[in-house]
């Protein structure tokens, strides 16, 4: 081999070598940008698709019951306050075992069952009348907790059972502008509010009637708008249908099927809730007997009366 | 029974009477809340044997209850339970002064019949000033006068409620005692072996429902403190005038005394 060939052999290793050299960093580079780039994106992707399902979970799940479990026995005596605890579930009769569900926004949850299966109390624990005991619930998103109550309670409103416990102040006006009033709202938007309640119940013409002067099913109504001028986003209802005559309640059902957001009615009358709800969850000794289609549960015999129940009426006839 | 739901029947009334459009219904409670008070410091302000010029003041009561439009025959008869324990009260006046200052024919005139009639004077037109204010107000709007000149919001919140619980209580003392008498029938009141039952049973029931009340308000906000609002529309001229007219009748009423002068007039 000559000089020139040596020469030639030796340019040739050096660019091949340096080629390879070239080729092997930008492989290499390539490779680690690659990984760097999919990593990011990767990430990227997990935090975006982990912010949507939260937003997702947020916007769709209202309320939210965990493993709840309640007793009158043991409870603090503390009224009002939702105190966390810890009792023996052996040592007391329990209201309500280890229910679990979630409801979804804009549903029509019925709560059905005979008397003192637990439908009132698990309205009442929803916001914090009673104190949640064992298990957890979130409305919203928050715990129902004593430093959330008031976020909750302005969320999620509660018709009482009693319209005259609702009642309390002297006009249909006043009472329904309570809640805006306490609210710290100005006089311009109490009266929007307030107003606007009276026309969704359809009883705005009563405003200036003193609650004594109204029949059960305006106090009914009345009841419903002095939680309705709160705004809430759920609306909790604890046996609305009850001694209303049949063209109050027919009227109630109306209302009731006019207002678009989440709504809970805890009630044994079966045909109101058929009327307005989709979804039904029959309570047994405070445990969730069967939940599901309104219509399907609601015809089905041998369920109902498994769990002290009839079916409804208008069914029966 | 019928009693209770008399109580009833006349708080009611006492609402309805707040709701009616009267010559004092565009003034601000807070003017009235003050022209009731300078009437009060004034009526207390006499002395014990000015009887006559005590008597002035119920000029005041008549022109408020004509522009109110208020009975003031009918609320004499209303609260005449309330003027009976007036007069009990000031009865001791009798017997603890029986300095004989002026003789009527033969009978000696004591200074407790003077101090006993004054001291029963300031008390009935002090109720009837109350119930004027009350009933041409209304409690709520009391309460938002006092909310306006700033007195503890803890206080008028207590007021307020304590008004609320009143009433609730006479409806739970009506539903108890309509239980008992549909169960006794013949039976005039209450026999008084069931007085004990009835009693604990109406304050419990009462506290029971006053408890599901409050849960009510605090579901609504109420974080223990009232926020009151005026929503009736209020007329600034009016309440001026009611204001500088009263005032000045009142002072007049205390200084002059209107029915010694008539009665001078009289006997000339």
């Amino acid at each position: 081999m000559g000089t020139e060939s040596k020469m030639q052999h030796v340019s040739e290793t050096g660019i091949k070598t340096g080629l390879k050299t070239e080729i092997e960093t930008e492989i290499e580079t390539g490779i680690e940008t690659g990984i760097e780039t999919g990593i990011e994106t990767g990430i990227k992707t997990e935090i975006k698709t982990g912010i949507e399902t939260g937003i997702k979970m947020e916007i769709q799940t209202e309320i939210q019951i965990q493993d709840l479990s309640f007793s009158y026995e043991k409870h603090s005596r503390k009224k009002g306050r939702a105190e966390i605890v810890k009792t023996d579930e052996k040592e007391s009769h329990m209201v309500l075992e280890h229910v679990s569900f979630s409801i979804q926004q804009g549903e029509k949850v019925g709560i059905i069952g005979s008397n003192g299966v637990g439908k009132s109390t698990l309205l009442k624990l929803m916001v914090g009348i009673e104190p949640v005991s064992i298990g957890k619930i979130h409305i919203l998103g928050d715990e129902v907790t004593q430093e959330n109550l008031a976020r909750i309670r302005q969320e999620a409103g509660y018709v009482f059972q009693d319209s005259e416990s609702q009642l309390f102040m002297s006009t249909i006006y006043d009472d329904v502008a309570f809640a805006p009033i306490n609210y710290g709202l100005d006089q311009e938007e109490v009266e929007r509010r307030t107003m606007d309640a009276l026309e969704r119940v359809r009883i705005a013409h009563l405003a200036k009637k003193k609650i004594y002067q109204l029949s059960g099913g305006e106090k009914k109504l009345a009841s419903i708008a002095t939680v309705l001028s709160m705004e809430p986003k759920i609306l909790l209802l604890d046996e609305p249908s009850v001694a209303l005559d049949p063209q109050n309640r027919r009227n109630l059902i109306r209302v009731l099927n006019d207002l678009s957001m989440t709504k809970v009615i805890a009630s044994h009358d079966l045909d109101f809730i058929y009327d307005t709800c989709d979804r039904t969850v029959i309570l047994d000794h405070g445990t969730i007997a069967a939940d599901g289609n309104t219509k399907e549960l609601l015809r089905n015999k041998e369920l109902l009366e498994r769990n002290g129940l009839e079916l409804p009426l208008s069914f029966s006839r | 029974m019928q009693s209770i739901q008399n109580v009833l029947r006349e708080i009611h009334q006492l609402d309805e009477q707040t709701q009616q459009h009267t010559a004092l219904s565009g003034i601000h409670p807070g003017m009235k809340v003050l022209v009731t008070v300078f009437f009060l410091v004034l009526t207390t302000s006499f002395d014990k044997y000015n009887l006559t010029g005590l008597l002035g003041m119920c000029i005041y009561l008549i022109v408020v209850y004509q522009l109110g439009e208020i009975s003031l025959g009918g609320m004499l008869l209303r609260l005449k339970e309330l003027f009976l324990l007036l007069f009990l009260l000031g009865a001791a006046n009798l017997f603890f002064d029986r300095t004989v200052i002026s003789h009527w024919g033969q009978i000696p005139i004591t200074g407790g019949m003077f101090s006993f009639l004054t001291l029963y004077g300031k008390g009935v037109f002090a109720v009837l000033a109350g119930y004027a204010l009350v009933s041409t107000t209304g409690m709520e709007n009391v309460c938002y006068a006092l909310q306006v000149f700033h007195l503890p919001r803890i206080l008028i919140t207590t007021i307020l409620l304590t008004y609320r619980y009143l009433i609730l209580f006479v409806k739970e003392v009506d539903r108890v005692s309509l239980a008992y008498a549909m169960r006794a029938p013949g039976q005039r009141g209450i026999h008084c072996k069931a007085w004990g039952s009835l009693v604990g049973s109406m304050l419990l029931r009462s506290m029971d429902r006053s408890e599901t009340v409050y849960q009510s308000m605090q579901l609504r906000g109420f974080q223990g403190q009232l926020r009151l609002q005026m929503r009736e529309p209020i007329s600034i001229g009016a309440t001026f005038a009611y204001g500088i007219v009263m005032t000045g009748m009142l002072v007049l009423l205390r200084f002059i005394p209107v029915f010694e002068l008539l009665g001078s007039v009289i006997s000339r």
